[in-house]
């Protein structure tokens, strides 16, 4: 339990595990895979359950409609989830707190990224990714700031100019 | 029909003196080099880049046939840059090169960076000029076979695609075939086409139209990939990239993959006459094949140039076949000869009203000529340009993390104006990180999103035209053909096997792709 | 700190780079680069940075719509550069949402349109959005529906077609490049209502684009294409049994449905629309720029190369057209459950 990711995709509340040997042992050898089972065992249960949803209209005729191949879909899949919680593959190595720490940092601010970018415009929004990504991947800020800088900024000026593809002026509207 | 396409009024040769003016090389030299460099922007293909550029080509004032050549260069160049992102950053610019990365993305990580541009240039060089070969001497025979290929016979090429690539489950077939079933669950996602329904969209007017294939393609590639290096680097490990120690293949080499680049460039054609499939599912096809027939050592997914040569030809080569069902009944086979069927029609020609090639000979045979001009300047331009690519290989991670992830991000966007999508892309980056790491391959994943809607819509056609007759999918000798060939390419290596060593190779055990 | 000031330095250079390169092609709302497209016709409004919205990928109708347009605009120097967006999604609906929420009161914006457009507005899939509440330009340039079936079809007139339908609705297989309610089912929809026969007895088969489901007619898989007269013009594999159009077209030897006796017509109109909230100053000069481009020459050639027919419709008139049409989709979509609540 402690050192699986439990489906999360984030799953911070492994990164509290102090074993740093790179394949787990005990018990919970199996964990990641089982996990993974159950994960895909509620995603086929949900997938059948969602057809119930569809709205149809007066066309929805001929020999097979549009629930019958999500129905066999979630079927099987619920199938290969029932074999792989069965017959697990041993857990991968899924490293220290270190790690969950900067991959969850980088995950977020990718989000982040996404929903400040009308606002903020190409260029500022890019530039801070840019720079916290690079700093993650233990870059020396004093090169990150300006290289990044001119990047986006010449990113800007092909896609503005030269492809005719607005990117969002925001806060610096730039060409 | 007459058929003696090389004796006409206007042939090939007037094509090629109609096209080899200095002005036009010129254009032809213009357009691969922007292609190239549009192409290398994720989720800027051959289509969007034809597509934005023809306007502008308009207001130049150009002739018809210096438009088709420029056209016509910019179409290889942004096919052969979102080659060179798939090899060098794992970043597939476009459907066609999904493949690519498998292979090519090991090499660059190898230090064979520019061994992997090269063939992958001179593999596409071979596979246009044999697909415009195979283009004169059997466009209008196999434009009634094109005919002769229904809804039955497309799914039909469907079950067969699944079969080629099922060497790309991994090591772990339980996984492999999670992979793929999920692939075809997302491809669900949208309006269904045979009664309108909404299916999955929880209500996001965007999804209507389904996933977009090359979002989730570079979420799962480049987006987990950075997330990869970025455990690697808080591990300490190294994460540098070897030096490329040559940057264009040795003649051994290039004799090694000419068995691949021919296969590939047979099997591309053929696929791409076909109309609706195109070229994607050639280079997924000839990949799963060449790694079939061809991996007796187990180097596929290993960094094997045969898993560049393969389908870097086929994709070539579906483009060029993709012609024939264009010129012959202006059916646009693949979203690239749509955009062309319209550029066509701009000029006055139209494509499927009798033919063109007695109609409009010139304008035909100048882009016939145009596709063999812009094959050959981008191979002569590769010479400069790989070196100059494998040089993005030194930048340091550092800053080579972030620039990968501006330019999917924005790539993507500029297109679609939607930040949906990048968040699309993270949520697929984060899954395709976490499947890496339970040794989930990435790759069905993508073919079940390529084929499940043409696998559905085409089993429901079938049905539907058929009054719900099952038998369709095995009436006539096209599907009887198809059927036989499935069983073929499931069976036959594990035969060949036992016949050669008596030792049977687990396929699934000991191919290990690293996707 | 001093690689603060440094950067602090480059940052300020960038920026004047930047202001510098930026006055000609300007997009960022900056108010100094009105001056720069002031050679546009005088009058009381002059669009400072226009824009034509395709609600869709690019190479498909709507982006022809805003690339022709819009370069005829800017070529006979009605505008200056205007800028083609695609925002596909949703068939225009995700297009449609973002205008409404975040741009509607623009001047500067136009967005490309169809019947498809009236379509989705009549069956409410463009969630909580009526057709009134845009401002629609004109349209210029028509396609027409076309029932076609292959040469050696069972049906030679267009009244055998008829006849066979009316004896068993649900024999003849009918096909086209889009879903029950489509454009392209739409006509079939129509016919059927005239005809006094159930469209949900007609057997309809869906295909990606009009393309392919004319290679399904040619190979047998259906027996009725509804396309239209661009797809099919000079194809001599097709029979065209009517042209759904008043008049008939130049060079297609077919008849139209008025002609035969009926009075269903279909024409897939390529025009131009508004977000609601745009001034009266500026709704005039784009009504007027269009009307512009479609009496120009370049228009009838880029038109005539599309395949399309002339129309001029154009303010007022379109606008009414187009509510119009809208209204008598919803009448039609509603028994068969193809609007959405």
């Amino acid at each position: 339990m402690t050192d699986m990711p439990q489906g999360s995709e984030q799953a911070p509340q492994s990164a509290d595990q102090s074993d740093p040997s790179p394949v787990v042992s005990g018990p919970n050898r199996f964990a990641s895979d089982r996990a993974l089972g159950i994960l895909c065992l509620a995603l086929g249960i949900w997938y059948v359950l969602e057809t119930r949803n569809f709205v149809l209209t007066a066309f929805t005729t001929g020999p097979i409609g549009p629930k019958t191949l999500p129905i066999l879909l979630g079927i099987a899949f619920v199938g290969l989830a029932l074999i792989l919680i069965f017959k697990p593959d041993e857990s991968p190595d899924w490293g220290t707190f270190a790690v969950w720490s900067r991959l969850a940092a980088v995950v977020t601010t990718s989000f982040l990224y996404g929903q400040v970018l009308q606002l903020m415009g190409f260029i500022v929004a890019s530039t801070v990714l840019s720079i916290v990504i690079g700093l993650f991947f233990r870059g020396p800020i004093r090169k990150l700031v300006p290289l990044s800088l001119g990047f986006t900024i010449a990113v800007a000026f092909v896609f503005n100019n030269w492809l005719e593809l607005r990117l969002p002026p925001g806060w610096w509207g730039g060409f | 029909m007459d058929f003696n396409l090389l004796l006409m009024d206007f042939n090939l040769w007037d094509g090629f003196v109609q096209a080899l003016t200095l002005e036009n090389l010129i254009l032809a030299v213009i357009g691969c080099l922007l292609g190239t460099l549009i192409g290398v922007l994720p989720g800027i293909g051959p289509i969007t880049g034809v597509a934005i550029l023809f306007p502008i080509t308009l207001n130049l004032g150009l002739e018809d046939a210096s438009t088709l050549i420029l056209l016509a260069s910019v179409y290889y160049g942004t096919q052969y840059g979102g080659s060179t992102t798939s090899i060098l950053l794992n970043v597939p610019g476009e459907a066609s090169s999904v493949v690519t990365t498998i292979d090519g993305y090991q090499m660059a990580k190898q230090g064979r960076a520019g061994q992997a541009l090269a063939i992958s240039a001179i593999g596409s060089f071979i596979a246009g000029i044999g697909a415009v070969i195979g283009l004169m001497l059997f466009g209008p025979p196999l434009s009634d076979m094109a005919t002769n290929f229904q809804s039955p016979e497309k799914f039909m090429v469907v079950m067969l695609a699944f079969a080629t690539v099922s060497s790309l489950a991994g090591k772990s077939l339980i996984k492999g075939l999670l992979a793929v079933t999920l692939g075809v669950m997302l491809a669900t996602v949208g309006n269904d086409l045979q009664t309108g329904v909404v299916r999955y969209t929880f209500g996001e007017l965007k999804l209507q139209e389904g996933l977009d294939f090359v979002i989730i393609a570079i979420g799962l590639f480049a987006v987990s990939e950075v997330l990869t290096l970025l455990e690697d680097t808080v591990r300490g490990e190294n994460v540098v990239f070897e030096k490329a120690e040559r940057i264009w293949v040795s003649f051994k080499e290039f004799m090694f993959s000419l068995g691949a680049i021919i296969r590939g460039s047979i099997v591309g054609f053929f696929i791409g006459v076909l109309p609706g499939t195109g070229a994607s599912v050639a280079g997924f096809m000839s990949y799963g094949l060449e790694r079939r027939f061809s991996d007796r050592d187990g180097t596929f997914g290993k960094g094997d140039i045969r898993g560049v040569a393969a389908p870097e030809s086929a994709n070539n080569a579906a483009a060029g076949g993709s012609l024939v069902p264009l010129f012959t009944l202006g059916i646009p086979g693949s979203g690239t000869t749509a955009v062309l069927l319209g550029i066509l029609i701009s000029m006055g020609i139209r494509p499927g009203s009798g033919n063109v090639f007695e109609d409009s000979p010139e304008l035909i045979w100048t882009l016939i000529a145009s596709m063999f001009i812009g094959n050959a300047i981008l191979l002569l331009l590769n010479f400069p340009l790989v070196k100059v690519f494998v040089q993005i290989l030194r930048i340091p991670t550092w800053f080579l993390m972030p620039v990968i992830l501006v330019i999917s991000y924005i790539g993507v966007y500029s297109v679609n104006n939607s930040s949906l999508d990048i968040t699309i892309m993270t949520i697929f980056g984060v899954l395709g990180y976490f499947m890496r790491k339970m040794d989930v391959p990435l790759a069905p994943i993508l073919l079940g999103l390529i084929l499940g809607d043409d696998m559905e819509q085409n089993f429901r056609r079938s049905l539907l035209a058929d009054d719900g007759n099952y038998l369709t999918f095995l009436n006539g000798p096209l599907n009887i053909g198809l059927a036989i060939a499935v069983v073929v390419v499931l069976f036959l290596p594990q035969i060949l096997n036992k016949i050669r060593g008596g030792k049977i190779k687990d396929e699934f055990a000991d191919a290990s792709a690293e996707v | 700190m001093r690689a603060l000031r440094r950067v602090f330095i480059l940052v300020l250079t960038l920026a004047l780079v930047a202001a510098a390169c930026g006055d000609d092609d300007a997009d960022g709302g900056a108010d100094t680069t009105a001056a720069a497209t002031t050679e546009a016709p005088a009058g009381p409004y002059v669009p400072t940075s226009p824009e034509c919205v395709a609600p869709s990928d690019p190479g498909g109708g709507w982006d022809f719509t805003c690339r022709t347009i819009g370069g005829l605009f800017e070529s006979m120097g009605l505008t200056g550069n205007v800028i083609v967006t695609n925002q596909p999604g949703g068939g225009g609906g995700v297009a449609f949402a973002d205008i409404a929420a975040n741009r509607f009161d623009e001047d500067d914006l136009v967005i490309a349109a169809s019947p498809a457009t009236a379509i989705r507005f009549a069956q409410n899939r463009y969630t909580g959005l009526e057709a009134d509440q845009f401002r629609w330009i004109g349209a210029i340039g028509a396609d027409f529906g076309v029932v076609a079936v292959t040469q050696d079809s069972p049906f030679q007139t267009f009244d055998e077609l008829v006849a066979a339908v009316r004896a068993d609705p649900g024999a003849t297989v009918f096909g086209g490049g889009s879903p029950p309610g489509g454009q392209d089912h739409f006509k079939v929809l129509l016919l059927a209502v005239e005809l006094g026969v159930d469209p949900e007895a007609i057997p309809w088969v869906a295909y990606d684009g009009g393309g392919e489901a004319q290679n399904a007619l040619l190979g047998g898989e259906i027996e009725v294409f509804t396309g239209d007269v661009s797809e099919t013009f000079g194809n001599e594999d097709l029979r065209i049994l009517a042209v759904m159009a008043e008049d008939r077209i130049e060079g297609m030897d077919a008849p139209t449905t008025i002609e035969l006796g009926y009075t269903t017509i279909f024409p897939i109109w390529r025009g131009l629309l508004a977000p609601g909230g745009m001034s009266d100053e500026a709704y005039d000069f784009w009504v007027d720029a269009l009307g512009q481009v479609e009496a120009s020459d370049e228009w009838a050639e880029a038109r005539a190369g599309n395949g399309l027919s002339p129309l001029r419709l154009l303010g007022d008139d379109f606008q009414a057209f187009a509510l119009d049409a809208v209204a008598s989709f919803r009448t039609l979509s509603e028994p068969f459950g193809l609007v959405a609540p």
